[in-house]
């Protein structure tokens, strides 16, 4: 434990306390302000306090926030468990590739999916879910004899649509997490399960499994965080011209893009930041929540 | 003798023959995953050189029967050049100066160890988790008040775009990996040779984190390249539009051309897929490395 306050060297001393004064101006200063102007009406420069009704008018009189709640939380429950399972699924298969340049191949075409600007290739996605047969999707559907989809500009599926994106997206990265995590893992204990005679199922229950939790809670608390922040998916596929995104009819409109509209489009800062406030905690209570149910699991 | 090793032959040859069954079967199934995992991008490659009219073709054709460069020829007005201008200087502004700061406080935090420091270090890793859209509101008021008090323009400038990654607190964490494993006697025996904090930092420290610099300096170029939702509020004009947001007004001013669309968006993945195609090995490790510690 270090005894003085600020350290000896007046250089690191200097830094220190520079990087930490600008921080406080670029991070912990506006996050506290978002939580301060939830109980104003502030916009640009006037500002004036209106207590809870920010928050009063959120839970009564505006349909599209608990929209924009539930189609935050459909879609992280539509994306999370499956990119967190094919993730692992992947994750186990890619390791049992011992050639190298194979395994090279396999995880740049999944994590390329990741590392690309998400912007760009939305464009292209949203080509494919044409809704007539010049989309891509539609025409395989077509030639099986399955009709088409309206994709992106149906209410029932422009969600299902992002949700598909958002998962191509996000389980490239999530393999190469688990890949990081499956190689802490001794083989050793492989091993010794073999000569145990252990069948694969077994091994995976009992040694992969365990071994993995810290890896898994990690990939579920950070996918989490990233599920509930979709902006780019729904912004860039359901603008229309002269339309703000986040449609039809508001069936995509993510918090986050509730709180870009409020903020920028509709002019009022006070109660986009108090969707702010909400989404924070609603995050936290999530992550709180996951972290004790696995962290109960981890014990052995 | 002979006999045994044949019958050891004949034992062992069904589980060889499975295992090699079994590999051509992982080999092919992840392939096929791959293969749909490309696609996109595949898709986007194809599109760009297929002429107008077979883009509007129905079935769409998997492989081109015309091929045209009309669309990435045509795609490169002064416009466009200017919105991948704005993100290599965005991306590449905010990667030199996080590049710099990171291990320059990482180093003092590990190096020189204070109250402060804990005290500073344990508030970065409690606030790295908060999503920037939560405070993304404040921060383009900061933007309004800087213009408002000292009268300096900051929408739609570089600076202004730049300016709340300066101080990074994932790169701080990640390079506070990286200095505990500078070794405390080499700097010691610098000091007593008479260097300064900052030569010992550049001369000795930088060279031996290296690696993790580079990472950073990857990650932090991808991050700053796909950025959306920050320049959308700072850049309100097209001439400071970055790359992202320009494709947005594309895909609004071509609204069924498919053809320009994807080839400004195949102009905007190049980059990266390169940068990824050299540079594999470290964004790997990166990802490993950040994801963990």
């Amino acid at each position: 434990m270090a005894e003085r306050f600020l350290p000896k060297n007046k250089v690191a001393a200097v830094i220190l306390v520079a990087a930490a004064i600008y921080l406080a101006m670029v991070l912990w200063f506006p996050i506290l302000q978002a939580f301060a102007w939830s109980f104003t009406d502030k916009f640009m420069f006037k500002m004036s306090w209106v207590g809870l009704a920010n928050y009063h008018k959120m839970f009564t009189d505006d349909p599209m926030f608990i929209k924009a709640v539930q189609v935050t939380l459909s879609y992280m429950l539509m994306v999370l468990p499956i990119a967190a399972v094919l993730g692992l699924i992947l994750a186990m298969f890619v390791n049992a590739v011992k050639n190298v340049t194979v395994r090279g191949f396999l995880t740049a075409s999944y994590f390329l999916a990741y590392v690309v600007p998400l912007v760009a290739v939305a464009v292209v996605w949203r080509y494919m879910f044409e809704p007539s047969r010049i989309g891509l999707f539609n025409s395989i559907l077509d030639k099986f004899g399955l009709g088409t989809v309206r994709w992106l500009m149906d209410t029932q599926t422009a969600l299902p649509s992002l949700a598909i994106v958002g998962t191509w997206h996000f389980t490239g990265y999530v393999l190469i997490i688990y890949l990081a995590g499956l190689q802490t893992i001794p083989d050793v204990f492989y091993e010794a399960a073999q000569i145990d005679g252990a069948n694969r199922w077994n091994v995976f229950r009992h040694i992969t499994l365990p071994l993995l939790t810290p890896t898994i809670l990690f990939v579920i608390v950070i996918g989490t965080l990233h599920t509930m922040m979709m902006f780019t998916e729904t912004y860039v596929m359901t603008s229309q011209m002269g339309m703000l995104p986040g449609g039809p009819l508001g069936s995509t409109t993510s918090m986050v893009l509730y709180i870009w509209e409020n903020a920028f489009a509709y002019q009022k800062e006070g109660y986009a930041c108090a969707i702010s406030v909400i989404l924070f905690i609603l995050i936290n209570i999530i992550t709180i929540f996951q972290f004790r149910l696995i962290r109960a699991r981890v014990e052995y | 003798m002979a006999m045994d090793r044949l019958r050891l032959r004949i034992s062992v040859a069904p589980a060889l023959m499975r295992m090699r069954i079994e590999r051509a079967a992982l080999y092919l199934g992840l392939g096929v995953v791959a293969l749909l995992f490309f696609l996109p991008i595949y898709w986007v490659i194809v599109s760009s050189v297929k002429e107008s009219a077979e883009l509007l073709k129905i079935p769409p054709t998997w492989w081109p029967h015309s091929f045209t460069l009309e669309h990435h020829i045509g795609v490169w007005t002064p416009k466009f050049a200017r919105y991948f201008l704005n993100t290599f200087i965005y991306a590449g502004g905010v990667t030199l100066v996080v590049i710099l700061t990171s291990p320059l406080v990482a180093f003092a935090l590990v190096k020189h160890p204070s109250k402060f420091g804990d005290f500073f270090f344990r508030l970065i890793v409690a606030t790295m988790m908060v999503p920037f859209a939560i405070y993304v509101v404040p921060l383009h008021g900061l933007l309004l008040t800087f213009e408002r008090t000292f009268h300096i323009p900051m929408l739609n400038t570089y600076w202004g775009m730049i300016m709340p990654w300066v101080v990074y607190p994932f790169g701080i964490f990640l390079m506070r990996q990286a200095m505990f494993s500078v070794p405390d006697d080499l700097i010691d025996a610098a000091k007593i040779d008479g260097a300064s904090t900052l030569g010992i930092f550049w001369m000795i420290v930088v060279p031996l984190v290296r690696g993790h610099i580079m990472a950073l300096a990857i990650f932090s170029f991808i991050f700053r390249y796909n950025d959306l939702l920050w320049p959308l509020v700072v850049a309100t004009t097209d001439r400071m539009y970055p790359l992202t947001v320009g494709l947005m007004e594309f895909a609004g001013e071509y609204f069924v051309e498919y053809g320009p669309v994807t080839a400004a968006a195949a102009a905007a993945i190049a980059p990266v897929v390169v940068l990824y195609i050299f540079l594999q090995r470290y964004i790997i490790q990166g990802v490993a490395m950040t994801g963990f510690k």
